[in-house]
């Protein structure tokens, strides 16, 4: 959730896997190569839900035996985008620029003990609690354009993240018999940090698609490590999020039903990995990876579009303290044959825990 | 440093190549329009250099994956097809005779070419069947009848004169309603395969020309169907010279 968090594209409903070669403002964070396809200016809000997790310890204080529960939570603004092409700005201008807000990572832990942790030194820890929050907001300014003719997209861009981080524990020193010891900050310090640190990345990424087969799409894009200014210190330090490479490709179909010959389909597959976070003991974001599948057919009820997607994604864990996070992801949208409003609904159900919900909502001038 | 430099000329030469057809085609269309029948000739050849075949299909373009954008609204590439055309009409307004049948010798040659690739539609076929009028080549005209055209091939006919295609629908619905005596044995009419063509579907010669040919009347009356009545909405001017249609001045409902 930190790392690979979705912050509602209508992508999210295939399984992400469409993520890298959208034309919207998602693109401004994901792949800004697909800015260059913008036609129109138009402007993106989602909105989706964030899960908080509760966690019960047990066994050890510095390695313990966890069972979570995730709380779906309530749904929360996720992206703001607006998007220009300079072709709509000024006559003859090339290439299109783009200005998102996206929530890029986030986190709400709480964890509590069942009996007394051990410290393993002839202490334990009564009455533990721990919470972790974290909230990373990217503010993200790009720019993409095509190469001549089209068959070659580009873009890149600037992020700005302001990372809100909340590491705070609670608990009471015991000895082996549960009675209270004195002078325990000698053994154990429990942290209490509250961090408010900047950082900043480019992103940038590339789209093609070969001259001879225009329902293929190719992509990369990149996004460099970002250093957070203040970030936490002590043990509780995120001071570095993870550089994120992803590389995926698409085909489209044309329908397969004879009598429903507007109809088309896309399937995509998209990896991401994620390179070279911070690691320590209770925000471990080292190296993780991400894979995507899905596919969206999009069905033409006379003009009007109605996508249908079904995906499945796979996130795996960046290190300590975080599980994996499989499941399959399914949405609708729609595009009334004006095609200047559209609205999209995804949902991840995953096999463990909460399910995600986004929905995005676009308008285009 | 080399291999880089290699692989950007490659994709920017492959890039260039992939879309110097669309601004070709464009001109021609352009010229066409104007009745520089010349110019759209040279541009529409120049636009096969770059993309070779014709495409009875859309012509997706590049764009986000999730949208299909289409070239043209979707309209068939037809260069070879439109370099025959651009041919056929500066024919026509040819002053020399020899020039003229020089002209339409190389549209058949041409024609032909499409129609044995499989890429020739009823307006192709049409051109074709015409222009062996025009040149005396009643045998092959004939030889095409028997063969027949790709009812499912579509041409651009953007810049094709109003009156060919009135023409070609007006033989269409003559060999489709069978009054053209279509082999009986093949479905012409029925939009599949593809189905040889009674050459009488072909007879008319829509064009001031010393070819005699049968005619058969495309513009004038019709008869009177006291059921059924009609809008008819046109224009009186065409970019095709010779006769040309008339409109009352006065609707029949008076």
């Amino acid at each position: 959730m930190l790392t690979a968090f979705d912050s509602g594209s209508r992508a999210s409903g295939a399984g992400g896997a469409l993520q890298g070669s959208s034309g919207d403002t998602f693109a401004t964070l994901a792949n800004p190569a697909g800015l260059a396809y913008a036609d129109r200016a138009l402007v993106q809000y989602a909105q989706k839900n964030r899960i908080s997790t509760a966690s019960v310890a047990s066994g050890s204080f510095d390695d313990p035996s966890l069972k979570s529960k995730d709380d779906k939570g309530k749904a929360h603004y996720s992206h703001l985008g607006v998007l220009f092409p300079f072709e709509k700005v000024r006559r003859g201008g090339k290439g299109t620029i783009s200005f998102s807000y996206d929530l890029g990572g986030y986190i709400d832990d709480t964890m509590t003990a069942s009996g007394n942790l051990s410290l393993g030194t002839g202490f334990g820890v009564k009455n533990f609690t721990q919470k972790r929050k974290v909230i990373q907001d990217y503010y993200t300014f790009s720019y993409g354009n095509m190469a001549k003719g089209g068959a070659l997209a580009y873009g890149f861009g600037l992020t700005i993240v302001n990372q809100k981080l909340d590491f705070r524990q609670t608990g009471d020193l015991v000895d082996v018999n549960g009675q209270p010891v004195g002078g325990g900050q000698d053994v154990i310090s429990f942290p209490d940090v509250s961090a408010n640190g900047l950082g900043l990345g480019l992103v940038g990424g590339v789209q093609y698609t070969p001259p001879n087969n225009q329902n293929r799409s190719l992509w990369a894009s990149f996004r460099t490590p970002i250093s957070i200014s203040d970030a936490g210190g002590s043990a509780a330090n995120l001071d570095v999020i993870p550089a994120r490479l992803a590389l995926g490709a698409a085909q489209r179909f044309g329908s397969f039903l004879p009598q429903r010959k507007s109809d088309y389909m896309v399937a995509a597959v998209q990896f991401e990995g994620y390179l070279a976070g911070s690691t320590n003991k209770y925000f471990d974001t080292g190296n993780g990876s991400a894979l995507g599948v899905g596919v969206e057919y999009s069905l033409d009820a006379g003009g009007t579009l109605i996508p249908l997607r079904l995906g499945y994604r796979s996130t795996k864990s960046n290190g300590q303290g975080f599980s994996d996070r499989d499941g399959i992801t399914y949405g609708i949208g729609y595009t009334p044959n004006n095609y200047k409003f559209s609205i999209d609904l995804n949902y991840f159900k995953p096999r463990q825990g909460a399910e995600d919900f986004t929905l995005t909502a676009t308008y285009r001038f | 440093m080399r291999l880089a430099l290699t692989l950007i000329t490659v994709a920017a030469v492959t890039v260039s190549f992939g879309q110097a057809w669309k601004s070709d085609y464009e001109r021609g269309l352009t010229a066409g329009r104007s009745g520089d029948w010349t110019a759209a000739r040279v541009a529409f050849q120049s636009a096969v250099t770059t993309r070779p075949n014709d495409s009875s299909e859309p012509t997706p373009l590049p764009g986000p994956i999730t949208e299909r954008r289409l070239w043209r609204n979707g309209a068939p590439y037809s260069p070879n097809f439109l370099a025959a055309y651009s041919a056929y009409q500066s024919a026509l307004t040819s002053p020399d005779a020899t020039g003229r049948t020089d002209l339409l010798k190389l549209v058949a040659t041409e024609l032909e070419t499409l129609l044995s690739r499989n890429m020739a539609g009823s307006t192709a076929y049409f051109l074709l069947a015409d222009t062996y009028s025009r040149i005396g080549e009643s045998g092959k005209r004939s030889a095409i009848a028997q063969k027949g055209y790709n009812r499912k091939w579509k041409e651009d006919t953007e810049i094709v004169a109003p009156e060919v295609m009135a023409a070609v629908e007006a033989n269409s619905n003559f060999s489709n309603n069978g009054v053209g005596a279509v082999n009986p044995n093949t479905a012409a009419g029925n939009g599949t395969g593809t189905a040889p063509v009674d050459a009488r579907a072909f007879s008319n010669n829509i064009l001031p020309a010393n070819v005699t040919v049968s005619p058969t009347p495309i513009l004038g009356g019709t008869p009177t169907i006291s059921n059924k009545f009609a809008i008819v909405i046109g224009n009186a001017e065409g970019r095709f010279p010779g006769p040309r249609l008339s409109l009352p001045t006065k609707t029949p409902f008076g």
